[in-house]
């Protein structure tokens, strides 16, 4: 087979076969509302192979054809710049997908039809979705569909995804292009590249790459424009001297048209786009516009001084929201499952070491997941709404100024935000980051925003020594983990990660009422890479402590170890905290202390409750308890050291899937050297003080 | 750039230092090849004209234009953009 042929000759539907079906898009133009649409909610997520980051598809039938659905992440065009985009790419080009369906936010047709053009000339089936013609309308713009649609001769859907409109007509879409040939595009880019690109294509044609996935002129015009995967690709295949020859070409070129041969290029794309525009969108003017109306606001909401006040007010509604609505339903499910549940699978005719395996170990972790799970929710919730609304592109805006202070850009504010709720989506978040060394870094802080799993911690210590401050010193808490990521990223700007960061390119869509479901959706979503990731590691890690707290070194204690301090004294947890207590004699901490510690590696807010087991109370008379062993101070340190003590077990496995163990190892050692020095501080500076 | 009049910018200036409402066309953008292909594919080409909606000095631009709508760029990318104002 010769290069220019394509890989898959295209099959005609037999109605058994399954078809594959890619959502692509610039980002913010409703992909994923309509995704949701176009699957009825029925979709799940799992991984793209080799990498870690989520596929998101969904089976539907349509008039007896199975089709699978792929969402891919939002893409500008088709030469990668983030890891996200790199799989958009990676998965038209190889998995070659029967239809295309590119989702275009058509108050913005011109950059939008970039993406199209790109498409188009790699001779996949697409199909437009114009989506959110209702704003366009109200923008002033008229559309003719169907003249865009004859002189590109492909369909285009008018939708609004929010409001389902347009959605069952894109599934007859997908029918009738089936078993339509693919699209014939060119881009004339005039004589001299031209010349260059049927040079290239006729060296093409002398190889063996037909599995590439797209025509030979598609990887010419790619070659011309330094694409360089293309480029590793043919090295991989041992096809230097193809490069070496295209590289010939383009030094040619480059003399002739003394431009860069990639701007020429993409302007001649644009001046093309623009063309197309010229022709089918006629502009009225409107005097409420969505953009006048958006400069409006934007003029209060990215003031330097005004924006960022009420940016740190939407912050504390936005906590404060969270967790006050989810409390009464955490409360339901603590009682619920250490209380019924508990009991009941201890009151089952099994043998007491079964039972306790299922009450202590796996029902545990199942708690502690669940519990997690309303708190996490209404604070996803709150965030979806923020980024829906577009306000969150204005938060990045605003905080640019700021992490870049700290060798950071805007765009991590986001991640860092969503690590207050739970670390592991924060760190899945880092993954919309141009820049490899702004992840790394902001990987390495997100361990410092507490999250809700450390509250519960502070809410104890701070009820039986701090009562009348109690909210001042929680937030001091907080203050002290902002300052930590601060003083980290500071340390390892200088030390490892030189240099500045590379900045971000944000779209900043207009403001807009999001669509409830969108938003449910979205913090299901992050809900979800939550449960996948920490859910089994939590459960098991819980059983391994289980086992290790009921056999010691002199062997089997007995399940009544869990509730004896005694026995518990005597198992491996003990044995091992009592090693290692010397060196948190400057703190004062006895073993039960240290044990809990470890316990929380699991999952912070597991302290709580191993404490008020090794201390052998309930855990509403633990505080009598600890005013005894503790003093205010030493509480106080003991807080901070939680804060920062390592990423709990589902953040080390996140952070390891994403960086690497060596990397995940050293995060976890830096971090608990981090902890002992802020809770020493803590100690000292106290001490002189009081 | 302390002094704002329109008269001072002759020549060559990094986007970042604009002030608002002034419009300006990309000269050429300095950086690393995927930022530079970013910004080309979203319509930041040399000769596109932009108007700078908001700038916080020394922190990151809000940038507006046919092509592109509305971006917003941190300030690492801002003065990477080389820009001469227009009359």
């Amino acid at each position: 087979m010769s290069c220019h042929e394509l890989s898959s000759p295209t099959t005609l539907g037999n109605k058994h076969e399954l078809i594959k079906v890619a959502i692509v898009g610039n980002p913010n133009v409703g992909k994923s509302a309509l995704f949701n649409k176009l699957t009825g909610g029925n979709a799940w997520v799992g991984n793209w192979p080799g990498v870690t980051v989520e596929k998101k598809t969904g089976r539907i039938v349509i008039e007896g054809h199975e089709v699978e659905l792929v969402d891919l992440p939002g893409i500008y065009g088709l030469t990668p710049y983030s890891l996200d985009e790199v799989i958009a790419r990676k998965f038209i080009l190889e998995e070659r997908p029967r239809i295309v369906i590119q989702v275009i936010n058509a108050t913005n047709l011109e950059r939008n039809l970039y993406l199209t053009i790109q498409l188009l000339e790699m001779n996949v089936k697409l199909i437009i979705a114009l989506n959110m013609i209702d704003l366009a309308e109200k923008e002033g713009l008229e559309i003719d569909i169907n003249g865009l649609m004859n002189q590109l001769n492909i369909l285009i859907i008018p939708t609004i995804a929010v409001k389902e409109v347009g959605v069952d007509n894109l599934t007859k879409a997908i029918i009738m292009e089936l078993n339509s040939p693919p699209p014939f595009f060119k881009i004339n880019y005039g004589p001299e590249i031209e010349e260059a690109i049927q040079r290239i294509e006729r060296i093409l044609d002398k190889c063996e790459i037909a599995d590439v996935g797209a025509n030979s002129r598609w990887i010419a015009i790619h070659l011309l424009e330094d694409d360089k995967d293309i480029e590793e690709l043919f090295r991989k295949r041992g096809l230097e001297d193809v490069l070496r020859k295209v590289v010939e070409i383009k030094r040619d070129l480059q003399t002739r048209l003394g431009e860069s041969i990639e701007v020429l290029m993409i302007e001649k794309r644009y001046q093309y786009i623009l063309s197309l525009t010229q022709k089918y969108v006629k502009r009225r003017h409107v005097k409420e516009s969505l953009t006048t109306f958006t400069d409006r606001l934007d003029r209060i909401l990215t003031h330097p001084i005004l924006g960022l006040m009420i940016f740190i007010s939407t912050l504390y509604l936005l906590f404060k929201f969270s967790f006050d609505v989810a409390s009464p339903l955490t409360n339901l499910l603590d009682v619920l499952i250490s209380g019924h549940v508990h009991s009941f699978l201890k009151t089952l005719p099994l043998p007491t070491i079964i039972s306790s395996l299922l009450a202590d170990g796996v029902l545990q972790g199942v708690g502690i997941l669940l519990i997690f799970i309303p708190n996490l929710f209404f604070l996803f919730l709150g965030i979806s709404f923020l980024e829906d609304t577009g306000y969150l592109a204005r938060v990045t805006f605003l905080s640019d100024k700021w992490m870049n202070k700290i060798g950071l850009s805007g765009r991590v504010i986001i991640p860092l935000l969503i690590g207050f709720g739970c670390n592991v989506p924060a760190i899945l978040s880092t993954r919309v980051l141009g820049d490899d060394r702004d992840r790394r870094l902001t990987m390495l802080i997100i361990p410092f925003m507490s999250c809700s799993a450390r509250l519960p911690i502070y809410l104890l210590f701070t009820l039986v020594f701090f009562k009348e401050n109690q909210m001042l010193v929680i937030l001091s808490i907080y203050f002290i983990g902002v300052t930590t990521a601060i003083i980290t990223a500071l340390l390892f700007n200088k030390l490892l990660f030189k240099g500045q960061t590379s900045g971000y390119v944000m779209d900043m869509p207009p403001y807009l009422i999001p669509s409830v479901g969108n938003i449910f959706a979205k913090s299901w979503e992050r809900i979800k890479s939550f449960l996948v990731r920490a859910g089994s590691i939590i459960v098991i890690m819980m059983v391994i402590i289980w086992a290790l707290s009921i056999f010691g070194p002199e062997g089997y204690l007995g399940v009544e170890a869990l509730r004896n301090p005694d026995l518990l004294s005597r198992s491996w947890i003990a044995s091992f905290s009592k090693l290692i207590e010397p060196l948190f004699k400057p703190f004062n901490w006895d073993w039960r202390v240290i044990s809990s510690l470890l316990f929380g590696f699991v999952a912070k807010e597991v302290v709580v409750s191993s404490l008020s087991v090794l201390y052998n109370v309930e855990e509403a008379d633990l505080s009598t308890v600890l005013s005894t062993s503790f003093t205010p101070l030493t509480a106080y340190s003991l807080m901070v050291f939680t804060l920062l003590y390592t990423p709990c077990m589902a953040t080390a496995a996140t952070l390891r899937s994403e960086i690497g163990l060596k990397n995940t190892i050293f995060i976890i050692i830096y971090e608990l050297f981090i902890a002992y020095i802020m809770a020493y501080l803590v100690l000292s500076i106290g001490g002189l003080l009081l | 750039m302390g002094d704002n009049s329109a008269d001072t910018y002759t020549g060559l200036f990094p986007l970042s230092i604009i002030e608002e409402g002034k419009t300006v066309k990309v000269v050429k953008i300095i950086g690393g090849r995927g930022l530079v292909r970013r910004l080309y594919e979203i319509g930041l080409l040399p000769g596109a004209e932009i108007e700078v909606v908001r700038n916080s000095k020394h922190g990151p631009v809000i940038i507006r234009n046919k092509i592109t709508g509305t971006f917003s760029l941190g300030y690492g990318v801002a003065k990477k953009i080389m820009v001469e104002v227009m009359q």
